[in-house]
């Protein structure tokens, strides 16, 4: 399903992402979210945008700002924009659902906020996802 | 972290695969390829037990719906048990399973199963 470098690379990502969402104290289920994302992401633009490419980088970038976890994704390949990607159609019985597109529809769902720019040729995805559980009723702050 | 995957047959018809670890790009194939040859063995009832399973992505749900289709298809079933409530919650997202279909304890599990045994001693089914 993925070649060695995916593999490679998503491990690397993972890894990578790790010490922030350590020091942001990010709850469990958030921390496999964010991992989530990562994925989903990386993935997607390895074995479709940048599919055959000569320059397959993927440069991700993380800030912490206030109590959201930004992390952006900037590739040369293909222009792309996730967010034009239709939703799958959730209602068909799941039986006669098509596979695929499952990825991007859970990064949607997931993300806080999601903002794709095509810039200097290269696709720019930022994904936003706020730090403290959906439901507590007074939001923590994080002291860092 | 990588995916174990452990087998055993605890009722007759029934066959019960517990994954442990992670279920993403990397380990689906592994899943893939098991729940193929779990599969040409002509199942009635395929249990997933997840109760060990700390993550999936889209790349492992698409082996859950893929053995679900295959299934159906051959008018068995596939369910769910015990999964942590994170993956449960990508779970509803995507309508992965049904929630009929999804078993929150072994007890919850035994009680389907041994209603259907009986439903086909009876010649209900």
């Amino acid at each position: 399903m993925v070649s060695e470098p995916i593999a490679t690379a998503l491990a690397q990502a993972q890894e990578w992402l790790r010490p922030s969402l350590e020091s942001a104290q990010a709850p469990e289920s958030l921390d496999y979210e964010l991992n989530l994302i990562v994925e989903e992401i990386l993935v997607n633009i390895l074995t479709h945008g940048l599919a055959g490419a000569d320059n397959n980088t993927v440069e991700i970038r993380r800030r912490l700002e206030d109590n959201t976890l930004w992390l952006e994704f900037r590739d040369c390949g293909q222009p792309f924009d996730p967010l034009s990607v239709p939703a799958p159609d959730l209602d068909t019985d799941i039986e006669h659902r098509p596979l695929g597109g499952l990825g991007i529809h859970l990064v949607k769902q997931l993300a806080d906020e999601l903002h794709y720019v095509r810039q200097n040729n290269l696709n720019c995805l930022r994904i936003g996802k706020k730090l403290t559980e959906p439901d507590t009723t007074s939001p923590k702050t994080i002291n860092e | 972290m990588t995916l174990t995957i452990s087998a055993h047959t605890p009722r007759a018809d029934t066959r019960q695969l517990a994954l442990h670890g992670r279920l993403d790009s990397t380990t689906a194939p592994m899943l893939d390829k098991r729940l193929d040859e779990e599969l040409g063995n002509r199942v009635q009832t395929l249990v997933i037990d997840l109760a060990e399973l700390g993550y999936i992505s889209s790349a492992g749900i698409q082996c859950l719906l893929k053995a679900r289709k295959l299934q159906a298809k051959a008018g068995g079933k596939l369910l769910v048990l015990n999964p942590q409530p994170q993956i449960n919650k990508v779970f509803e997202i995507i309508g992965v399973i049904p929630v009929k279909d999804v078993f929150a304890s072994v007890e919850e599990l035994d009680a389907y199963l041994d209603a259907i045994q009986q439903k086909v001693l009876d010649g209900d089914l």
